[in-house]
């Protein structure tokens, strides 16, 4: 099922949502999307607009959700993913399609108890750019897989991620980020940074960074961390009045806030910062 | 009227004794420089007092109006009314300084702190400090320089006048201009607010700006020395060569030694 919090359902045929040419849009399109479902958005040349996309699973069941991006040439989208609490197993396939000076932002939060997340961003034409954010946090048995893939078809094109994940209780995170650039894609930008906090002695976060570059004219560069908040950051925190509670809240919101201040929905933000932090 | 009191005290870091027995009472208004060689626990003395968590106190006392410190978590100690100036503040990305300082206000205030007035204030005491006017807004000493990191400590202090507050070589990084900033500013707060000072430093400059009421030298992990303004001149003519010849210690510069 899919749901329209606003306006502009009449863009949706069977199951593929055209947004027409031109078209600049203030506010996002609010879309909730419920059970097993497979959506196709197509968003035409010269666009400017925000999706906001949440999952709200009408069962416990373990959920499949398939969608796919398609951005024409000279369009900017921003695109809002979100798996909440409620979305209690699920498995999410989402496919972005960037053509030629066209260019992306996708944030995703995830805060499910089972997930399985495989996102394939394509650029596909000269000047294709594409900024990705994925939060994962899980506490108590939970577990989060998320798998972004980041591939350069086209050359001139530029590709960076920034993905945390926070791991507490006996709760299992694992990103995988993977950056390729094809042969012949000359003066393509791959960047990728990937953070891992844990707070337990029993949570686990694996963070993998993968640079596949078969092409020299290019620039790349990649990080990876994992580790408990830093002593000497709470130290420095706790010396000013708040307390190690207080300090490391303050220090992940600095790790998220940044990704979740991208987020046009100020609702929607509070409400993932309280699931955050009630995980934290 | 409030009273720190250390007696006695013996801290280790990684087992090895680094300071051996430090005694000394400061009062609210009263400005302590405690001087000495590299590598003879002034900055020891200093996160001690705070708490961190690398210092392991292994005996001695230390009060606030009569509370004992030594009992405290790190916060209790700030919301006691401690404050360091640190030697080198860590940073914390993705944290501003002004959502820091009002949650570091409200902590030890323990009242709410009003956004406007807040506000006012803070970029008050920006100006006052001739920081940046983005400070606000940037992140906890990331990609701050050294004078950069130093004059945040001072802004701090300026926010929160806490009751006593420890200054750990505030003076190192900072060039001529900016130790006159930082001098005259804290300076003036202690004239305002009448807080206990602990000024840690071996250069004599910045105590052209901040006159101590007393002035301790601080050898192999000792106060050996307590005396007044006459002290710093002796030292800025002399270095601390002739403490050791008057007191009869022997003593080898521990930094240099490693």
């Amino acid at each position: 099922m899919i749901q329209f919090l606003d306006n502009y359902q009449s863009w949706l045929k069977d199951h593929t949502y055209t947004v027409p040419k031109n078209t600049v849009l203030e506010t996002p399109i609010h879309i909730k999307l419920s059970d097993n479902i497979q959506y196709d958005f197509h968003v035409e040349s010269n666009c400017e607009l925000t999706f906001i996309v949440e999952f709200e699973p009408l069962s416990n069941h373990q959920n499949q959700v398939a969608l796919s991006l398609d951005i024409k040439p000279n369009s900017h989208v921003k695109y809002v993913l979100i798996s909440e609490e409620k979305a209690t197993k699920i498995a999410i396939n989402q496919t972005v399609n960037v053509s030629e000076n066209a260019n992306v932002h996708v944030i995703s939060g995830f805060l499910s108890q089972a997930l399985d997340v495989d996102l394939k961003v394509n650029l596909n034409g000269q000047n294709a750019r594409a900024m990705v954010n994925a939060i994962a946090v899980s506490n108590d048995q939970q577990q989060q897989t998320v798998d972004v893939h980041l591939t350069h078809y086209a050359p001139y094109s530029y590709g960076d991620m920034y993905n945390v994940g926070i791991s507490n209780g006996y709760g299992r995170v694992t990103l995988n980020g993977v950056e390729k650039i094809e042969k012949g894609m000359k003066q393509a930008n791959a960047f990728q940074t990937l953070k891992g906090i844990i707070l337990s002695d029993y949570s686990m976060v694996d963070v993998n960074p993968i640079l596949l570059i078969d092409e020299y004219d290019v620039k790349a560069g990649h990080g990876a961390t994992v580790g408990k908040i830093e002593d000497q950051q709470l130290y420095y925190l706790q010396s000013r009045g708040l307390t190690k509670i207080e300090a490391e809240k303050l220090i992940i919101k600095g790790y998220i806030k940044p990704i979740l201040d991208e987020i046009n929905d100020q609702a929607l933000v509070e409400r993932l910062e309280q699931t955050i932090y009630e995980r934290i | 009227m409030a009273e720190l009191i250390i007696k006695n005290l013996l801290v280790n870091v990684e087992e090895k004794s680094i300071l051996k027995g430090v005694d000394l009472t400061v009062q609210s208004g009263e400005i302590h420089a405690i001087m000495g060689p590299n590598g003879t626990g002034k900055s020891t003395l200093a996160s001690a007092l705070m708490g961190n968590p690398k210092y392991e106190v292994t005996e001695g006392t230390v009060t606030l109006d009569g509370e004992d410190v030594l009992e405290m978590e790190v916060d209790e100690r700030a919301r006691a009314g401690l404050f360091l100036a640190m030697q080198y503040p860590a940073e914390v990305p993705g944290v501003t300084n002004s959502d820091f300082m009002r949650q570091a206000m409200r902590a030890t205030s323990g009242k709410d702190v009003n956004l406007i007035d807040f506000a006012m204030s803070y970029e008050g005491a920006i100006k006052d400090l001739k920081m940046r006017e983005d400070l606000a807004h940037r992140y906890l000493n990331e990609g701050f320089s050294g004078g950069e990191r130093k004059r945040n400590e001072i802004l701090q202090l300026k926010m929160l006048k806490p009751k006593f507050a420890i200054l750990d070589e505030i003076d190192s990084g900072l060039d001529v201009d900016a130790l006159r900033i930082v001098g005259h500013s804290v300076s003036e707060m202690i004239k305002q607010d009448q807080f206990g000072v602990i000024l840690i430093t071996h250069y004599q400059r910045i105590l052209d700006y901040i006159k101590p009421t007393h002035v301790h030298i601080m050898i192999d992990g000792k106060i050996v020395l307590t005396g007044g303004q006459e002290l710093i001149e002796k030292i800025d003519q002399s270095g601390y060569e002739w403490v050791k010849e008057e007191l009869g210690i022997d003593f080898v510069d521990q930094e240099a030694n490693q």
